[in-house]
Order: C-alpha cells, then structure tokens, then sequence
C-alpha cells in the first residue's frame, strides 16, 4: 500500500493524527480540534498568568492526554509606556475629526462598556515574562511563540518535558531559531491574517523548509483546504498552520454575526491596512478601512495613536453587532470556508480532500 | 520623544562587544488592547547597553542612531531583543567572547560587566 502522505514527521513529534495545527482564541476550539486527531494552540497573549493557568488545566481535563499548545507574543522590540491619557493628547484635532466624521457618515453606536484599549496596560517584557513562567510551571505541552524568538527559554522548556515551537515570516529568522533548539518552526506567509511578515506562503516555506534540516516546519498563512494542506505538504512542509477557518467553526465564541459575514467573505475581502493598529495587518473590509483607504483620507497614525482612534469604531461595531461595521483578522484562505461545521467534521474534510488531491496527482489511492 | 533606555525592568549592564556595532532588529511586538502583534525592523548602533528580564536571562540591547525603523516608530531608540538582531559584520554576536552561546544571554554568573538592577 502507497505510503499515507498525511503521516508526517510533526505526527509521529506530536503523536497526532493528522498534521493539522488550529490556531485559536477559543479553547473550545482546542479541545474540538485535539480529539478529532489534530493538534490546537490557545492564543493567551491577552490574559494574565491566572487564566492561562485556568485555561491549560481546563483543556487538559478534556483531552484524554493528547498534546495542545499555548501560544504567546514575545515581544523583540520595544518602545517606551505610556498612559492612555497622555496618548490622547496626542492626536491631532483633525484626526479626531476625522475619525469622528466616519463614526457620523456610518451611524456607528458608541460602545456600551469603557473601551477594551483603556482598561488594558499594555504588554511588556515584564507580562510576557510572567505569561511565559505559568506557561512553564504549567508544562502546557507544547508552547508556541506566534511572534519573537523563544531562544532564552527552550532549554527550560525541554527540561519539563515541553516542546517548542516559532513562528517566523523569513528563512534567517527560522536559522536563529534553530540554532536555539527549537523542535519544530512555524513559516508564515504574507496570506495570513493580522500582522505578517513580506513574504508569500509559497515562497518562505520552501525557503524555511531548506535550512530546517529534521526539524518539522510547519506551513501557514491562507491555509483552510485541503488542497492547501497538499500543497504544503508538497513544498516540503510537515504540516499546516491554520487560523482564520476556525473562526467560523460551531464550537468557536465568534459572534454569529461575524461568522456570517465571514462565511460571506471572498479572498479579496481582506485587506491589508494600517487604519486599525497603525502597523499593516489582514483583517477584513469594513466602512473603516475603506474611509482610510480613500486618495483624499488622512494618512493613519502612529501607534498607539491609531488604535485610539479606530478602538470607539470597533468597540461600537462590535458590542452593537452591526454586521455592516465589524471587522475581524483574518488571511485570504477564508475565503475557502462557506459553512458552519463542527471542528472535527472541518478536520475530516480537510484531511479527506487533502487524500483526493494526491490521489488525483498520482492516481492511487494514499494508505 | 524621549528613547525608552530607562524604561524596561531587569538587570543592566554594558555588553563591550557590543558597543558601536551596526545590526538590523527584527522586532514587534503585541498592540496593547488587541490580540494582534506587529512586526518591526530597525536598524541602527547598539550602545552596548542591556537589560536581563528574568530568568534565565531574557536579554535585550539599546540600539540608537535608527537608519530604518517603522513609520509608525517616534522614538529615537528602541531596545531589542537580543536574539532579534542581525549584525553588519561577521564577529559572532555580542556576548559570543565572554562564552555565552549565540543569540542567548551569558548566564548570571558570567556577565561580561557589572549588571545593576
């Protein structure tokens, strides 16, 4: 029998099924994920050590000890603190009004709490740090640095029994990791969604895939077919990293109107804009990214200044529900991803067209 | 604005290999409030400053004179992560003749000057 393309190295590293990584905010994701055969990673950046605690007890005890991850953003650069306050003060009047002139022009309700960006400190080295030891004393499985090198804490990791993983958008990035021991490196393309790196999926995995020697890489950005997973697997990847599909899974806390809007969506319906953060990032069209978008708009402003600016907008869209306003991060895979299903019946359809594709490539049946 | 050299917690020191050499940081970071990160490159000197955050020893060094940095950066310095940084010249990275592996802060017990808190 033909050898079943879909058992690949980061199977028999993580011991899963099938070599598909979910990346979520959701831990009913994680779960959902793990027990139908893959493997998940939680997005922890935002919470403090106690619920990331809580989080990876919680998954644990509805895993049957399978392996899942905890991820987190480690920060490489930093800038000086700074109150919120003071932040306001420094945006221009006529950035305020502009801001305030697309709030009017689309009838955007203000929000109905204080806005997430002034009950939150910001993230430092100090937060991170504090993340990253409950993440240790923990031993989640595995942990997942989605930005930034984990180099100072591999060592300690595998001396918990942990695995560790980078991600990177560029092959020297992928070197230094490596050298750093980590077990398997995560190349993401330009495709995916949020802040990525320049380079295309199709070309910084094979890039990655050349120096990475045993080490498993993973392929990600506008991955959520299974067509895709064949691809990657095909430029030389042990697996996939996906994100945006989940979103619209039955078990993810997505609002359902987001998902709707999202099961809606095509490829060219995200866009790569500054007008949400101030750094470019893939996120889906809305009002606000094409009011920044036009010839005669401001250009967007520094961050944080930015985020300020765009928080009223996407607090109000979002605690309102306005389908029409809200926007979310998202890669231009999601365009493949028109239903609502269960995570394990995406996971199944997924692996299934995956083993159609290379039977069609070669016209035998994969084992 | 003023650059941020006083602003991260941890250990310092001055790194002597480090002084005045030119590198590229591959940086970013999380945006506070959001579940989103950025990437950021800078390059620039380093001052051979650092700061160790933690242990073991997360290192970070103080690069100055930024030649490229994001549009949306107005600071004039940024501190970088030690293991983000990409150098000029071919000297192995700072650290590298006090015995400390690449990319990775010397332990405690072998830093290359006296570290303050």
């Amino acid at each position: 029998m033909p050898k079943n393309p879909l058992h690949t190295k980061l199977c028999d590293m993580l011991e899963i099924e099938f070599p598909v990584m979910a990346f979520t905010h959701c831990k009913d994701v994680v779960v959902a994920v793990v027990n139908a055969g893959g493997f998940a990673c939680l997005g922890e950046a935002m919470h403090p050590p106690d619920r990331i605690s809580q989080d990876i007890n919680w998954i644990r005890e509805r895993v049957g000890g399978k392996p899942f991850g905890v991820d987190l953003v480690l920060p490489s650069s930093a800038p000086p603190a700074g109150t919120v306050d003071k932040l306001h003060e420094g945006i221009p009047d006529d950035y305020w009004a502009y801001a305030r002139s697309i709030l009017d022009k689309y009838d955007v309700p203000p929000p109905k709490a204080e806005q997430d960006l002034h009950t939150w400190g910001g993230l430092n080295q100090e937060i991170a740090r504090e993340q990253m030891d409950v993440v240790l004393e923990e031993k989640a499985p595995v942990f997942c640095s989605g930005l930034g090198s984990p180099h100072f804490m591999v060592e300690a990791a595998h001396e918990r029994g942990m695995k560790v993983m980078g991600l990177v958008g560029k092959k020297r990035q992928a070197v230094r990791e490596l050298e750093a021991g980590v077990d398997a490196i995560i190349a993401q393309g330009y495709d995916a969604a949020g802040h990525t790196g320049p380079i295309g999926t199709f070309s910084v995995v094979p890039e990655v895939v050349s120096v990475a020697g045993d080490t498993p890489v993973v392929a990600a950005g506008g991955i959520s077919t299974g067509q895709h997973l064949a691809a990657a697997l095909c430029l030389g990847a042990a697996g996939v990293w996906t994100g945006s599909m989940w979103l619209c899974s039955r078990e993810s806390d997505t609002d359902m109107v987001m998902k709707e809007k999202l099961l809606a969506a095509d490829a060219d319906s995200t866009v790569y804009s500054s007008s949400i953060s101030g750094f470019s990032m893939r996120v889906t069209r809305c009002p606000w990214t094409d009011e920044w978008a036009k010839a005669d708009a401001l250009k967007p402003l520094h961050s944080p200044y930015q985020m300020l600016l765009s928080s009223e907008y996407i607090q109000g869209a979002n605690d309102h529900r306005r389908g029409d306003l809200m926007t979310e991060a998202a890669g231009q895979g999601i365009g493949f991803v028109t239903e609502m299903k269960p995570a394990r019946q995406m996971m199944f359809d997924m692996v299934e067209e995956a083993l159609e594709t290379f039977e069609n490539l070669t016209g035998v049946m994969p084992g | 604005m003023a650059g941020p050299s006083n602003e991260i917690p941890g250990r310092r020191g001055l790194e002597p290999s480090a002084v005045d050499r030119r590198a590229e940081c591959e940086g970013g970071g999380p945006l506070p409030g959001t579940r989103w990160a950025a990437r950021m490159e800078f390059t620039g000197r380093l001052t051979g400053e650092y700061v160790d955050h933690g242990d073991p020893p997360w290192r970070w060094y103080l690069m100055v004179d930024l030649e490229k940095k994001p549009d949306q950066w107005e600071w004039k310095s940024a501190w970088c992560e030690s293991s983000s940084l990409y150098y000029d010249d071919d000297s192995g990275p700072p650290g590298a003749l006090s015995g400390s592996a690449p990319g990775r802060a010397p332990s405690p017990g072998a830093e290359t000057s006296e570290g303050k808190d």
